[in-house]
Parts: C-alpha cells; sequence; structure tokens
C-alpha cells in the first residue's frame, strides 16, 4: 500500500544544512492502522507532508498504491493527493463561509471525474460521521469535535486509498478527540487504511501499530498487544460524568 | 468540466466578498460608463459628418460667390461670379459631369390667395434635378423651352406647399413671387436641413434665364453646383476650379479670394470638429477610472491572497494543481470586472438616454463599443489579476497551510 524506502530531508538556509529526516524506511500493508509517534522537533511533520505528497524528499523512494510518487511533476502529484489521499488536519481547514456539504465536496471539484450524485454522496458520508442533520451548517456553528467530523466526510469523498490523519484530536477535548478516534477505528474495521500522526502515545494505542520518530529516522516499531477502543472509553467516559 | 467547477467556486467566492466586490467594480462601472458615452457620441458625430457629406453630396464641389472664412451663405451682393465663369469650368477642367449654376435669394416675400410667406428662390438651369438628385414627386420640373423663353414658371418645396395650399394641389396655380406671377409646375419631393441648418423645403426654383434677366436683374451667380465623375476627381477639380476662377478674375495670392469652393471634406471638417473636447476628457476619464480600477484589484486581490492563504494551501492539498488555483484566483478577478464592464454599460446606456432627454448631441449606442468595452473591462481583469493569481499559485502548499 505505502512504502517509504530511505527518505530523507534537508533544508538549506544558505550554507547551513539542517537535516530533518535522516533514512526513514517503513511499510503499510493494505487495511492497516500505523501511528506514527514522535516529540515535536523530530521531524514528525516534514514526515507528515512527505507522506501527504505536500512536500518533496531530497532523497529516497515512495511508493503509494503503486505509483512511485516522486517521479512524477507537481500536477500529477496534485492529482495523487485529490484520488488517493483522504487528510484530516489537526486545524480542521474547513472554508468558513461554505456549508458542511460543500466542504465535503470540495475535493471532488478538482477530481477528473465529477460523479452525478455527488450530492447525495456527499449527505452520506456526513450522516455516516452522525452529521445529518447539520448539512447546510457552516463550520461556525458547528463544535469543534464536529468540524472534525465534516473533515472525516471530506476526506472519504474521493474514496482514498489512504486516510492521513494529522494530530486530528489536537485541538479537540477528550470526548470529541475520541469520538474521531472511534470513527478512524470504525473506517478502520471497514477495510481503510489509516497513518495517523501523533505526539499522545494513548492516542497512538488506539492504531494497531506505532512506529517511534526521533531524530529524524524510525527508532522504535512496536506491535500494539490490544488496542485501545475508543468507543468504550467514550462510553466509559460518559458513565462516569462526562469529564 | 473541471474549469466549469472553478467558475463556480471563484463566483462563490466573489458573492462571499461583498466589499472588495463593490471596491473593485466601482471603478470599472465609471471606466466603462464613460467609455459608453464617449463611443456612443463619437458613433453619434460620426454617422452626423457622414449623413451631411451624403446630403451635400460626395462627387460634389460647391463654388460660392463671395470669399470669408465660414461656410458662406450665398451672397447676393457680390456679382463677380458670372455664367462665364461656369462655362469655363465646364469646358476646360477634366472629370466633370455636370454644372449647375444659380441665383439665390433668400426671404423672398411669397403668395397665394390669401396666404402669404417668404421663401428662398433659386434660379436654376434644366438640369437641376440630376445635380441635386433632387426630383419633383408632383407635376414637372421645368424644360429647356421655359428656361429660353425666360418663362415665370417655378417649382416649390413641401413647406411653402403646406404654408400656401395645406391640402390643395399647387400644380398650375398662379403664385406671387416678389413683383410678379408664376405658374407653379411641379412640387419637389421633400428633402429636410441643409448642411449649413436650413429648411431645404422653403425653396422655389425657377428657370435661371428668368431669375438673371427679369427677377433679379444680376450677373453674378451666386454658386455653381459642379459633379465631379468620381469622389476621387473631387480634390483635383477643386484645385482646378480654384485655380481657373483666381486666373479669370485675376487674384494672385496673397490676395483674397473673392469666391470660395467647398468640397465633402470641408463639410466633414466642420462637423467633426464638435465631438472633440468632451470626449477628450471622457477618454481621461476612462483611461483613469480603468487604471484606478486595475490597481484597486490588484491591490485587494494580492490583500485576499493573503488573507486566504490556508484556503490555498486546502485546495492545494485536496487535489488542486498550480493552475486550478491559478485560474480560481483569475477568474475571481475576471467575474469582477467583467460584471462591473457589463454594469457600466447598463449605466453608460442610462447616461445616454438621459441625455438624449435633455436633447444634447445624436448619441447612438450599438454593440460595436459594447463588445469593446467589455473586452476592455476582461483585459483590466486579465492584466491585473495576473500578478495575484500567480503569487496564489506559486504558494507552496505545506507554508500556506501553516
Amino acid at each position: 500500500m505505502l512504502e517509504l524506502t530511505a527518505i530523507t530531508k534537508t533544508y538549506r538556509n544558505g550554507p547551513v544544512e539542517t537535516p530533518v529526516l535522516r533514512g526513514v524506511t517503513f511499510t503499510v500493508t493494505p487495511g492497516e492502522f500505523v501511528a506514527i509517534m514522535g516529540a515535536s522537533g523530530t521531524g514528525k511533520t516534514t514526515l507528515m507532508n512527505i507522506l501527504g505528497c505536500l512536500d518533496v524528499p531530497t532523497g529516497g523512494k515512495y511508493m503509494l498504491d503503486g505509483m512511485d510518487v516522486f517521479a512524477h511533476n507537481d500536477d500529477t502529484i496534485s492529482a495523487i493527493r485529490n484520488q488517493k489521499i483522504g487528510f484530516v488536519f489537526q486545524q480542521f481547514h474547513l472554508l468558513e463561509r461554505a456549508s458542511a456539504l460543500d466542504n465535503v465536496l470540495l475535493p471532488l471539484v478538482y477530481a477528473d471525474k465529477y460523479p452525478k450524485d455527488a450530492n447525495r454522496r456527499g449527505a452520506s458520508m456526513l450522516e455516516a460521521v452522525g452529521l445529518g442533520d447539520h448539512i447546510h451548517q457552516t463550520p461556525g456553528r458547528l463544535s469543534g469535535g464536529q468540524q472534525q467530523r465534516v473533515a472525516i466526510a471530506r476526506a472519504l469523498i474521493t474514496d482514498p486509498a489512504l486516510l492521513l490523519a494529522d494530530e486530528p484530536t489536537g485541538n479537540l477535548d477528550r470526548a470529541s478527540g475520541l469520538e474521531v478516534i472511534s470513527i478512524l477505528q470504525r473506517l478502520n474495521r471497514e477495510g481503510r487504511t489509516i497513518v495517523l500522526i501523533t505526539h499522545d502515545q494513548h492516542i497512538a494505542n488506539h492504531a494497531q501499530r506505532v512506529l517511534t520518530l526521533r531524530d529524524g529516522s524510525i527508532h522504535a516499531e512496536s506491535r500494539v498487544a490490544t488496542s485501545l477502543k475508543a468507543e468504550e472509553e467514550l462510553a466509559g467516559l460518559r458513565a462516569g460524568g462526562g469529564q | 468540466m473541471r474549469t466549469w467547477r472553478l467558475v463556480k467556486q471563484a463566483a462563490v467566492a466573489v458573492g462571499r466578498n461583498k466589499t472588495r466586490s463593490f471596491l473593485v467594480m466601482l471603478g470599472v462601472v465609471i471606466g466603462i460608463a464613460a467609455l459608453t458615452v464617449v463611443l456612443a457620441t463619437t458613433k453619434g458625430a460620426q454617422r452626423r459628418v457622414m449623413q451631411r457629406v451624403q446630403n451635400f453630396g460626395p462627387t460634389t464641389v460647391m463654388l460660392f460667390a463671395g470669399g470669408g472664412k465660414n461656410l458662406p451663405g450665398p451672397d447676393p451682393s457680390v456679382v463677380t461670379l458670372t455664367l462665364e465663369d461656369a462655362k469655363a469650368v465646364e469646358t476646360q477642367i477634366r472629370g466633370i459631369r455636370m454644372i449647375c449654376p444659380h441665383v439665390m435669394r433668400p426671404r423672398v416675400p411669397i403668395s397665394f390667395q390669401d396666404q402669404s410667406t417668404e421663401g428662398t428662390v433659386i434660379g436654376a438651369d434644366v438640369n437641376f434635378q440630376e445635380s441635386w438628385d433632387w426630383f419633383v414627386e408632383d407635376g414637372e420640373f421645368f424644360d429647356e423651352q421655359d428656361v429660353s423663353g425666360m418663362s415665370r414658371v417655378a417649382v416649390i418645396g413641401q413647406t411653402l406647399v403646406r404654408q400656401l395650399f395645406q391640402e390643395a394641389n399647387p400644380v398650375g396655380e398662379t403664385i406671387r413671387i416678389g413683383n410678379a406671377n408664376y405658374r407653379v409646375k411641379g412640387v419637389l419631393v421633400a428633402k429636410g436641413t441643409s448642411p449649413a441648418g436650413t429648411d431645404m423645403d422653403d425653396r422655389l426654383i425657377i428657370p435661371l434665364t428668368t431669375a438673371m434677366r427679369r427677377a433679379f436683374n444680376t450677373v453674378g451667380l451666386t454658386h455653381v453646383r459642379i459633379s465631379a465623375t468620381t469622389a476621387d476627381e473631387v480634390q483635383r477639380v477643386a484645385e482646378e476650379v480654384r485655380t481657373l476662377i483666381r486666373e479669370r478674375h485675376q487674384i494672385r495670392p496673397p490676395e483674397v479670394d473673392d469666391f470660395r469652393v467647398v468640397t465633402p471634406d470641408v463639410i466633414a471638417g466642420l462637423s467633426q470638429m464638435v465631438a472633440g473636447t468632451l470626449n477628450k476628457v471622457l477618454l481621461a476619464v476612462t483611461a483613469l477610472s480603468l487604471l484606478v480600477g486595475g490597481i484597486v484589484l490588484m491591490n485587494l486581490t494580492l490583500l485576499s491572497v493573503t488573507e486566504r492563504r490556508r484556503e490555498i494551501g486546502l485546495r492545494r492539498a485536496l487535489g488542486g494543481r498550480k493552475r486550478d488555483v491559478l485560474l480560481q484566483f483569475l477568474l475571481e478577478s475576471l467575474i469582477l470586472t467583467g460584471s462591473g464592464g457589463v454594469g457600466g454599460l447598463l449605466v453608460g446606456a442610462g447616461a445616454i438616454q438621459a441625455l438624449r432627454w435633455f436633447g444634447g448631441k445624436p448619441l447612438e449606442l450599438s454593440w460595436a463599443p459594447a463588445a469593446l468595452a467589455l473586452a476592455l473591462s476582461v483585459a483590466v481583469g486579465l492584466v491585473f489579476g495576473l500578478l495575484p493569481a500567480r503569487r496564489a499559485a506559486s504558494m507552496h502548499p505545506v507554508q500556506a497551510l501553516r
């Protein structure tokens, strides 16, 4: 599904070279839920940008769904982002003045084929994340958790090979965060490949496998023996009085 | 298809930012409105010039008695232009189809029974009809015999018919011109207003001989209408007429001519001066407003690109190519200036209507200037929208999203 080989990234500022990624190699198989952990300054964001095809590495190779991503030009890489990657950002990144539905449909603006039943599909995506009643609401009238769920619906509209979530709970309270994670877990159960980037060990433990990034390379890799179940935690949280 | 989706995105973005849209459109509206008025007046003036030239006759050279600066009306006090001069022109200059000499007297009392008025009496040759392309619609024109016999017969214009006869048929009736009776032989087709702005239908045409020997007792012609064979010959014929008459009248420049030669060019030139000043002002307004509108557009769009940095990053992340972002911002500019252009056309059309109402110049709104105005406003959008659009497109998605 996803295969990184010796990915390096070095930022140059005049004569000063700052290596951020020093050879990152790992594989994600289809249907996997992988968390990439790392404190700030470990190259986590840079790796996320490369995984999302938003930034070009200095060296190495990135195969995504059978395509050698960085062998292509910028237009094709844009198309790869459009078709193969669904983004969920920490800051949601929704268009403030557009309705939830229009936000969900935004990736289709750049799709090669605009599905005839786009509106219906968008609506059912929103229903699937529990926002069936908020289709025409603008983001400003939604809570943070609801906004992030709109973003998840948007990420799924093009049916991408990879769902890439960058600190998706970073701006959310615990309950909303767990809700978002529970949606990701459900999508994973339905077969969706997910890469979750986080600095939070607890959040990472909801994945099946955790890669720990340190000083620009994969420092540790561990399988999560028994993944936490966000849904259960959520139920417990609610039973415990909503704290 | 993707382009159409981008048009929609652009339209929605324009609708969301009403203040920016209003400010940008304002300059374009003013500019295009001014331009619309300019083009309409120009077009109207052009048409009027063409009409005057057409009325004057594109192959016509007029030879008037008397010098002077302005378009001379016939001056009865000058008697130096003679029938011999006219004959000399006809026989000595090439490229002349025909000439028609005239003696003209304005404001002559005319009466029929108890109705009386004033009219312009013109003594002319039998070829008057062909020469002026102006024919009788009732009765007939006088003939060679009338001329050789110095008959007291007249062909009269429509204004006189209305004033003297009302509904009755004037042909065959006897009217009084000055102190003598004339028989009405025919009625001329209505001609309207002359290039000099006078009513041409208050005229009576009588035989030249009758006019010179019996009515006015003069040897001086007031004007000679010379028809060149083609329009291309007009300037040469005019020049040769000038030289010939100077010779015959023994005038050596810098002595002042006692005659005047008028060609269609002179008529066109006189008419064109009118349009000038207002148009220069309005054209300056157009250029300035479009320039200001363009600069406002560019600055507000640059500001908007900065403000919408994250939106740009998001669009790139969701699969928008550089050129998609470029196109969207360019389309936003084009929508703004394009609708500003349409608005300007409407305002301009309104202004033209208002000017018509206040009885100003002849104005004409037509599709060609409208197309030009729209093209111009689209061009403003393209030129001044390109820089901000390129800046938006060249943003790095990672930096834009940060």
